[in-house]
């Protein structure tokens, strides 16, 4: 057993944090106003290997494998939750999806642009009638000669308004529905046909674009199936597999974040004569968070470990998404209250932090979706077969 | 023993639903995106009697009961948390402190027209550094003259934008601290009193919130709220008040967020049936029900001690703890129910869920009201906890 | 061309709490990190090796504690990274052995190094130039080789000290030159060192021959080189400086009708 990370994970850590905390927070801020993050911001994020983390090096990757992809989530999330989720996105499941089951030719095409920044990436399986149910889906994809002709809609694309290469499942043989008759295709966003709608307006994320695709008879080629035809969907869902664990390290970085914020305020603010670092409300909330970031660290970095190693790591996976996301909405909303008033002004960032934390309980399966898989896990060890 | 509402306790409640339903609703969302408080809606809300409900009838109010006051801030905030809560602060806060602590003329000149609406009312307690503690606060007032001399800084105060007259406290006898606290009725137009800075918020955007400055601020002796140093006492009264009125928002909007859970639920379909068959759906939606009846509880029971002249501080203490995390968890859960839905500001729970985070700050935190309810169980062992 | 740069790692200030009452240094977190100004000196090296080509050496001295700087050195761009076996060394032990290295090297044209220590305020710059016969270019915020000599822009005080002779502000920048070999002492104020690419990192931490070690022996010290000068007897505080007086205008106008 060695809970010690190799050396130059530390290495790495030390240099995500020293350019998030003097290049990415400082933007936060404006990034959350204007809705916006700067591209020159995501063009930077390329060149020093930060989109391609868990790649090899050939594609222009870090070659650092999920325990790097893990520390650069956590960083990124600690500076600006928005700029984690874009790059979320485009690494831990658009990229990797490509990775994952993409062919050889189809990766040399995409791969050094997405991740060197000069593309970025999108993964779209959501649709209206979509959302948990993803095996509903109902976009189609028919083949005419050597090419498919794409028709539907996806929604709530993250990236969708900035995306080049998307990638996108749609059911090329209706008959037998997604688990069998749905593939996976590359497209991109030149292409005849494919369009996007508005940014959505939520009540988090502001910098993390948001949209509907709309697909109107786009043409793809054959070459751009990603993966094998009729097992879309068990790529798909590889995918979000592996993109929980990295979500998870996300978590983490926000609920840390928050932890930090707490200790700094309670030595700062005086109350009844003393610093409210005295008052025993104040030390527990800060003691049970600490509590609850240690565990959830010890699981995200295992299961990254899990994942690193080629063990299985799917309940595990779950589990990182569910506890890290509750935890982090637990450890924020804390942080809130320990601020008081200023906890729920826009002049501070806890605010910003607690509406951009909330999603994490949603997206990437919801949290009663990671309760059924990792239910599903253990039953299915011993011999029952759960449905949702 | 009877739990029923009486005729009257019904009629209110019907006709504060009625309004709400009619006029309240469709303004919610514009009121969170201009961030605007909706003045045309509080003259019209005045109309009804709204801003003086519990105000007697001598002075311009309608002179209902508390039961009904607080069906009142039900019903609101059951369509908008904002409006519910400028005119529970203008009423519980600043225009009862008038009728709690005042003199006969000042009750003359001021209720009327607080009732009216002609002049919202405002509470100005908290400073930069005396939240929790207002018996820090450094704000001073001279006496001099006939008058006082304010000088100091107040912040947070809800209304302050809008509001025609403030009830500010001040201290007349600083060392004293909370026994050196006065109170004094301050007009908007007062010269030495500035407005400042309108606090951008997470929730709650309809209301509006500022700081104030007190330059040299020269308030007549006849504009003393009480007794001098008698400020104290008119403040924990003013947190009753208004911990029982916070309690009865809470309400209103777990309210709120369950029916618009159970609405989409009952609509959005999933693995083939609606989510509503889903137990995961049907355990956030019994919860809540549970809290909210047990919630509903609290506040009429707080409600009811207070009709009746008893002390009513623990009962509001509890029932605003709980109400306030209760709404809060709700609103979570039903988010949770919209999936991404709910995330989306085209959904009415996101906001909700922005709104009830500050229910759980204002009026005394979580923790100084655990503290209220800690302190009364000790009381009765002879130990006297300190905050 | 090869460039040396020496760096030091230091405590890292940010996990320091200085008591003057209790008159001493909490150490609460005990991290260490590149001396801010070697940084700046190995991105100046780099800058160098970028536009005219040059092979960059970075040296520190250890066991301990020096493997991260000279691999994060590594990340972002040196050649070779060299650990000399010696740890701890003081001002005069550190030039004797950068000046054996230099020599054991062969071929060092430049070398590049922070004007001052963060920690001890040490500055080898000088002594280490003295000690190869080499000319010394201090206070630089900028070098650059152009044919055969060293090329360094220094920023003049940011005050505008005035030149005593012509009682004029000093300009706000001069350039100065010197014929290789050379020392150059970059500051704090040099050009902002790069951020190595991830995959870099993961590389060289990775390369079990990034670090070349060499002993004393290896360099051809002797025991005598290794005596340190200073010793440290033990630590004390500066004295409070005094708040300064709120002058008057009676207290001005006095003073310039002294005039
Ligand atoms: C900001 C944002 C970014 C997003 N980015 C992407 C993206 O990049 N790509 C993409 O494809 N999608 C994306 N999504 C979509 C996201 O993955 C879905 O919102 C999510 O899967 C939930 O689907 P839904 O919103 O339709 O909720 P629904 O599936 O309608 O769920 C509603 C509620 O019912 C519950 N529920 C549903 N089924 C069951 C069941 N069987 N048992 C118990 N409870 C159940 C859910 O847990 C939830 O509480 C994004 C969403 C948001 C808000
Ligand atoms: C939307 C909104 C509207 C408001 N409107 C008004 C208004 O109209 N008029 C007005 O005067 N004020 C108003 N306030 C201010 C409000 O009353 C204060 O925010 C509140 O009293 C808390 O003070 P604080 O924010 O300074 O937090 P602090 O007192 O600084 O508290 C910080 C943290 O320390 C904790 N803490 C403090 N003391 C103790 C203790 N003894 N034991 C344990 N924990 C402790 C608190 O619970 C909190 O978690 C408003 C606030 C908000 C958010």
């Amino acid at each position: 057993m060695n809970y010690d990370l190799p050396p130059e994970y530390t290495a790495l850590r030390r240099m995500m944090r020293e350019f998030c905390e003097e290049e990415i927070k400082p933007a936060a801020k404006r990034i959350d106003h204007s809705g916006q993050v700067p591209r020159e911001m995501l063009q930077r994020l390329g060149e020093l290997g930060f989109l391609g983390v868990p790649f090899p090096r050939q594609y222009g990757g870090m070659g650092a494998g999920e325990i790097g992809y893990c520390i650069l989530m956590e960083e990124l999330n600690r500076a600006s939750p928005s700029v984690a989720t874009i790059v979320g996105a485009h690494i831990g499941i658009g990229v990797m999806s490509l990775y994952l089951d993409g062919s050889k030719t189809l990766q040399d095409k995409y791969m050094p642009d997405l991740c060197s920044g000069k593309k970025i990436c999108a993964f779209a399986l959501t649709e209206p009638n979509a959302g948990s149910d993803a095996a509903a889906i109902q976009m189609r994809a028919t083949l005419e000669g050597d090419s498919y002709f794409l028709d539907g809609q996806k929604m709530w694309i993250t990236n969708g308004p900035i995306a080049d290469v998307i990638n996108v499942l749609a059911l090329t043989d209706p008959a037998l529905g997604a688990r069998g008759g749905a593939t996976v295709f590359a497209v991109e966003r030149e292409w005849e046909g494919y369009s996007t709608g508005k940014p959505e307006r939520k009540m988090g994320l502001h910098g993390s674009p948001t949209s509907l695709l709309n697909f109107d008879n786009v043409r793809v080629p054959k070459e751009n199936i990603v993966g094998q035809l009729g097992l879309g969907f068990v790529t798909f869902m590889k995918t979000l597999d592996i993109g929980r664990v990295s979500l998870g390290a996300a978590t983490l970085g926000g609920a840390q974040a928050a932890l930090e914020a707490c200790v700094r305020w309670a030595r700062t603010r005086s109350q009844f004569g003393r610093q409210i670092a005295h008052m025993q409300s104040v030390q527990f909330i800060v003691a049970d968070m600490a509590a609850e970031i240690e565990a959830l660290r010890a699981l995200v970095y295992r299961t990254a470990w899990l994942v690193d190693t080629g063990r299985p790591f799917i309940k595990e996976a779950g589990m990182c998404k569910l506890l890290g996301s509750e935890t982090a909405s637990r450890c924020i909303d804390r942080a809130v209250q320990i601020h008081g008033a200023l906890g729920l002004s826009r002049d501070f960032p806890l605010e910003r932090a607690f509406r951009d934390a909330r999603i994490s309980e949603i997206f990437e399966g919801t949290n009663e979706i990671q309760r059924i898989v990792i239910a599903s896990e253990l039953m299915q060890e011993v011999g029952v077969r759960l449905r949702p | 023993m009877d739990f029923s509402l009486t005729d009257e306790q019904n009629m209110f409640r019907d006709l504060f639903r009625d309004f709400a339903e009619k006029e309240v609703a469709k303004l919610a969302e514009h009121i969170d995106r201009s961030e605007e408080p909706p003045l045309d809606l509080f003259r019209k809300a005045a109309a009804q009697g709204f801003f003086g409900a519990p105000i007697p009838e001598a002075y311009g109010g309608v002179g209902i009961d508390w039961q009904s006051y607080c069906m009142l801030a039900e019903e609101l905030s059951k369509h908008c948390l904002s409006t519910a809560i400028t005119i529970g602060l203008h009423t519980s806060l600043a225009a009862l402190s008038i009728l709690d602590a005042g003199s006969e003329e000042q009750k003359q000149n001021y209720l009327p027209s607080m009732a009216a609406a002609e002049m919202i009312g405002a509470f100005a307690l908290t400073e930069p550094d005396a939240g929790s503690d207002p018996g820090s606060m450094s704000t001073l007032a001279e006496k001099i003259g006939d008058g006082y001399r304010l000088n100091g800084t107040k912040s947070w105060v809800s209304n302050g934008g809008i509001a025609g007259v403030f009830v500010v406290f001040a201290a007349t006898d600083p060392k004293a601290r909370h026994k050196g606290l006065t109170a004094f009725i301050v007009e908007k137009d007062t010269p030495g009193l500035t407005l400042g800075y309108r606090e951008p918020t997470m929730g709650l955007r309809g209301l509006d919130i500022r700081t104030m400055y007190f330059e040299d601020c020269i308030v007549p002796e006849a504009n003393r709220l009480g007794a001098e140093n008698g400020g104290w006492p008119i403040i924990l009264r003013a947190f009753d008040r208004v911990r029982l009125t916070l309690a009865a928002v809470s309400l209103g909007a777990a309210e709120a967020s369950l029916a618009l859970g159970v609405t989409f639920a009952a609509e959005r379909k999933q693995f083939g049936t609606q989510i509503a068959h889903k137990q995961a759906i049907q355990n956030y939606v019994a919860d809540a029900a549970v809290d909210i009846e047990a919630l509903r509880g609290l506040v009429r029971h707080a409600a009811w001690l207070a009709d009746t002249g008893q002390d009513f501080g623990r009962a509001a203490s509890m029932a605003k703890y709980f109400g306030a995390r209760a709404a809060q968890n709700i609103a979570n859960k039903m988010l949770q129910t919209h999936g991404g839905y709910g995330f989306s500001d085209e959904y009415a729970i996101s906001r909700y869920y922005r709104d009830v985070r500050a229910l759980r700050v204002l009026g005394g935190t979580d923790e100084i009201q655990r503290y209220v309810v800690a302190r009364a169980a000790f009381e009765e062992k002879g130990i006297r906890i300190q905050p | 061309m090869n460039i040396l740069v020496p760096l030091k790692p230091i405590l890292d200030p940010a996990g320091m709490i200085v008591n003057r009452k209790a008159g001493r240094v909490f150490v609460n977190r005990e991290n260490y990190m590149t001396n801010p100004a070697d940084k700046r000196a190995l991105e100046a090296a780099l800058r160098i090796k970028d536009e005219a080509g040059a092979g960059v050496i970075v040296a520190a001295f250890g066991p301990d504690r020096s493997a991260d700087s000279l691999l994060e050195a590594r990340a972002m761009g040196a050649d070779r990274a060299i650990l000399i076996d010696i740890p701890s060394p003081d001002e005069t032990v550190s030039v004797h052995a950068l000046a054996a290295l230099c020599h054991h090297l062969g071929q060092v044209d430049l070398v590049i190094v922070g004007d001052s220590a963060l920690d001890t305020g040490a500055s080898i710059g000088p002594r280490l130039a003295e000690a190869l016969d080499f000319a010394f270019l201090g206070g630089a915020v900028q070098c650059s080789v152009e044919g055969n000599a060293a090329r360094i822009i220094r920023r003049g005080d940011s005050r505008g000290r005035p030149d005593r002779a012509s009682a004029r502000p000093a300009p706000a920048a001069t350039a100065h030159e010197a014929d290789l070999p050379a020392v150059v002492a970059v500051t704090r104020e040099g050009a902002q060192p790069r951020y190595p690419h991830g995959g870099n990192i993961i590389t060289a931490y990775r390369d079990a021959n990034a670090i070349e070690s060499l002993s004393p022996a290896d360099l051809g010290l002797s025991d005598s080189d290794l005596q340190p000068v200073a010793i440290e007897r033990g630590q004390s505080f500066p004295p409070e400086r005094e708040f300064g007086k709120q002058a008057s205008l009676d207290d001005i106008a006095s003073v310039i009708g002294h005039r």
